[in-house]
């Protein structure tokens, strides 16, 4: 064995492929370097940006504006078999402090019992209403009202997916502005007006969105956020880390630039018309959500106008994370494929004459290190491991190479926990900070590895066109959230996730 | 393939019998010296920033902790003062300062028109105004509370120091320092923040309405007039927005002027939206046949609300109109209008020969409902 196994090597040594290796490893370090630089770049604009933020809204100096001044704002929350978690969800929006509001739900054709869910929880009934379809979406079957939640109404239609239920909503909204909720997530009773603020601010906003933030392990009573935690498990509290990094930098640099190409699903407000303009939400894609701001970027910069579409960072969204790697292979690789379209499809707004910062920056930025990235990244260990194996790199080597790596992933992490603390300091105890970063520490020994490796299959799938109709993404969440008295109650044993995601 | 460990990390290992794959040597050991330094930097710069972001935290900890129980105490202090006890304090302490200003500033926001002399005298001989001074020159939260602060003093003798901060970059600050200014002198501080309005875009209307609306002694409304008579068309729409809180029997005269006047749609729109007063019930009543959608719609709202019963055979075609928004509007309309309910809006709907029009008065009906039992 081991002389086969020599004579291998020797063969492979001799093999003229091993020159493209080591470019490879080339392009793997140009590659390392430069996407370091940018993020550390887009750190520091947006630690500018947090830090002139935080001064002007730290604590409320002003007596509250007056509530008529505030414009109201629609909530559109679209629900697929949600039958456990609808309700609360409708609940804990009501709990807003927001002057003016109405909560539009979309049941998009659940086949479990969200419609019957939602008609006894608050007491619906049909009404007719004179719906448009302004943006053509699958049938709507009825329209429900509440007489004692004046506030809710209910759109049941036919399954046509998320983008399509999300249409309809808009279809039936009354107010200019309207904001897109996933139905799984827990908001904070001043969430609608911190999102709302930049409307207010500047007349040019077209869409705002905020931080989404990990909800595992903080405690929800009422339908609100209670108080924040750390996930107890490792797997949730790598995401704690990557949701801070992607964020607070990945999102809020891009923001004053007014090259933000994404809002998450989420969480975001937008300007109806706007929207309606350009057709509303795509439903052949997974990543709509990303799809209709790169969308109103290319249209609004084609239409000339002097328009924002701009970050809030504050925490506005609380969303519960995956706790097991299936789950959490499927988001991601739904999240890459979403991506992928998202920009294929834009295309043409990359070096666009007119793409400003968009298409000139931010675009490329996104097709570089977020669509080619995870394939130079996969492809970069996999040459170092096979050159490790063939004795061609020396160990030394390959371990001060890892440990660059791992510095630099560690810095950047470390300067998203700063930025936290700068503005919103919600992990209050040092034991905290440590905990932290100790994850952000250990996340760098498999688990960003795993991540690339689920985005590379998600490049590749886009790449081969194998687009399965999946149109709801669902995710197996606990939903521990959800129960009252989940006060000191472990959280489901899961072995899987447990084994996997201990490095 | 040659990787050149460079010396810095230690003994140098050579490894592999062949050539250079990299091309040059030198190449492949730079690239291991720049990966070295850089994990080195990276660690103990990360390792740096963890300590002081533990060590941020550990102090505002305790600054949390000592503004809070200072916070308290002075609360305490407070309510005794406003329930006319007799209460000796000594002057302030510097590390009180902080909290005996956010326990200030909550208790004056809490206060209505309760006898505020008691609390003014604490305040006066707890040395406020030397305090609070000092900190406007501090950072930005300590300038804003500061500021506030002052403001709920009514000292006169801080007008002065308070007036730059108006012109202030920030909006908040400004905003604070308006709000102050108000307190202290309102005819002086109104003569300056009213005109200021047209110029600040970053203030939001809501803080500005809210401030104007503090004004007690008539100088915001005078001040709105005056800039109104030089204003245009855009900055009276802005500026008539904030008269029509403080002084709707003035702004309907403005709004009516403005309607008169060839103004553009938008515009219209905007007083439409405004309209209160019923004597303008024809001039409103002719926007009905307008070409924009918009202004036919604000219309129709508009005469819901000062329309008389007669007004109903005025808004019926609206039923018909092509734009949704516009046939919704107008069948609330209806339906507000003195002298009709739900039963007589369903004769209506019983007259209507378009199908749009049935509908949209079931939808109008069915909310009606469903409003009146909530």
């Amino acid at each position: 064995m081991n002389t086969y196994w020599n004579a291998f090597v020797t063969a492979l040594q001799s093999g003229p492929w091993e020159h493209a290796l080591a470019s490879i490893q080339w392009i793997f370090m140009i590659y390392f370097v430069a996407i370091n630089l940018v993020y550390l770049l887009l750190n520091y604009i947006s630690a500018y940006q947090i830090v002139r933020y935080m001064r002007e809204y730290r604590a409320n100096y002003l007596p509250p504006g007056l509530r008529e001044y505030q414009p109201p704002v629609s909530i559109v929350l679209p629900a697929h078999n949600e039958e456990k978690s609808v309700v609360a969800s409708v609940h804990s929006l009501l709990k807003t402090n927001y002057p003016e509001f109405e909560i539009v739900v979309v049941n998009d054709g659940s086949s479990d019992r969200t419609c019957e869910a939602l008609i006894e929880a608050f007491g619906l009934v049909k009404v007719p209403e004179a719906y448009r379809a302004r943006l053509h979406t699958a049938q709507v079957k009825g329209v429900y009202a509440s007489a004692r939640y004046p506030h809710v109404r209910m759109v049941d239609k036919v399954n046509g997916g998320k983008s399509d239920a999300i249409n309809a909503g808009i279809n039936c909204v009354r107010y200019p502005l309207y904001c897109v909720i996933d139905a799984d997530c827990i908001l904070q009773p001043d969430s609608l007006s911190r999102a709302v603020r930049p409307f207010l601010e500047d007349r040019r906003v077209v869409a705002s969105g905020g931080v989404l933030r990990v909800l595992n392990g903080c405690k929800v009573a009422n339908g609100m956020l209670a108080k924040v935690g750390l996930p107890d498990r490792w797997l949730p509290g790598f995401q704690v880390i990557e949701y801070l990094r992607a964020f607070l930098f990945g999102r809020m640099g891009w923001s004053p630039m007014n090259a933000l190409l994404i809002i998450s699903g989420a969480f975001g407000v937008f300007y109806k018309e706007r929207v309606i303009a350009i057709g509303g939400y795509r439903d052949d894609t997974v990543g709509e959500d990303m799809d209709l701001v790169v969308r109103l970027h290319r249209n609004l910069r084609k239409e000339k106008r002097d328009y924002r579409i701009v970050f809030v960072p504050d925490p506005v969204c609380w969303t519960e994370v995956p706790t097991d790697i299936s789950s959490l292979a499927h988001q991601r690789v739904r999240w890459q494929r979403g991506l992928a379209e998202s920009l294929w499809s834009n295309i043409g707004l990359m070096f666009n004459r007119r793409g400003g910062a968009a298409g000139w920056v931010a675009f490329p930025f996104m097709l570089i290190f977020e669509f080619f990235g995870p394939v130079i990244e996969v492809v970069g260990y996999f040459s170092m491991i096979v050159l490790a194996l063939l004795g061609l790199v020396p160990l030394k080597a390959f371990l001060i190479f890892l440990a660059a790596a791992v510095g630099m992933g560690v810095l950047l992490s470390v300067n998203a926990m700063l930025l936290e603390e700068l503005s919103f300091g919600l992990y209050a105890r040092p034991a905290q900070q440590f905990r932290l970063f100790a994850v952000a520490v250990l996340e760098n020994f498999g688990y960003r590895q795993m991540i690339s490796l689920w985005r590379f299959y998600g490049t590749l799938l886009w790449l081969l066109g194998l687009r399965k109709h999946h149109r709801w993404g669902h995710i197996s969440r606990d939903g521990s959230w959800q129960q009252e008295h989940a006060d000191g109650e472990a959280m489901p044993a899961d072995p899987v996730a447990d084994r996997s995601s201990h490095p | 393939m040659v990787w050149h460990v460079p010396s810095v990390g230690g003994a140098t290992s050579r490894k592999g019998t062949k050539g250079a794959v990299m091309g040059n040597p030198a190449n492949g050991a730079t690239l291991l010296t720049v990966a070295y330094w850089v994990a080195i930097l990276t660690l103990v710069l990360a390792f740096s920033l963890l300590t002081v972001i533990v060590l941020m935290r550990a102090r505002s900890q305790r600054r949390e902790l000592r503004d809070k129980r200072a916070q308290r105490h002075w609360l305490q202090v407070m309510q005794h003062a406003l329930a006319g006890e007799e209460v000796q304090v000594p002057s302030l302490r510097r590390d009180e300062v902080a909290g005996f200003i956010e326990a200030w500033n909550a208790t004056h926001e809490t206060l209505g028109h309760a006898d505020l002399a008691p609390l003014l005298s604490l305040g006066h001989h707890v040395g406020l105004v030397d305090a609070a001074r000092r900190m406007l020159q501090g950072n930005y939260h300590d300038r804003a509370m500061a500021i506030v602060a002052l403001g709920h003093l009514r000292d006169r003798s801080v007008f002065e120091e308070l007036v730059p901060f108006l012109n202030d970059r920030s909006p908040i600050v400004s905003l604070c320092a308006a709000y102050a200014l108000g307190q202290v002198d309102p005819p002086e501080a109104m003569a300056m923040f009213v005109p200021m309005i047209l110029e600040r875009d970053d203030w939001m209307p809501g803080n500005v309405a809210r401030i104007l609306a503090r004004n007690e002694d008539g100088s915001a409304v005078r001040e709105l007039d005056n800039a109104l008579l030089r204003a245009n068309t855009t900055t009276m729409l802005k500026l008539v927005r904030f008269l029509v809180d403080i002084d709707p029997q003035r702004a309907a005269g403005v709004i009516r002027q403005l309607l008169d006047s060839p103004v553009d749609d938008h515009a219209i729109s905007i007083c439409l939206q405004l309209v209160s007063d019923k004597q303008d019930r024809e001039r409103v009543a002719g926007f009905l046949s307008a070409a924009r959608w918009h202004v036919r719609m604000h219309a129709a709202s508009a005469l819901g609300r000062i329309g008389e019963a007669s007004d109903s055979l005025r808004l019926e075609p609206m039923l018909a109109d092509k734009v949704w928004w516009v046939r919704y509007r107008a069948a609330q309309a209806l339906l507000a209008l003195p002298g009709m309910g739900a039963a007589a809006l369903r004769e209506v709907q019983q007259r209507q020969s378009d199908a749009y029009g049935r509908d949209i008065i079931d939808q109008v009906l069915s909310e009606h409902d469903m409003g009146a039992a909530a």
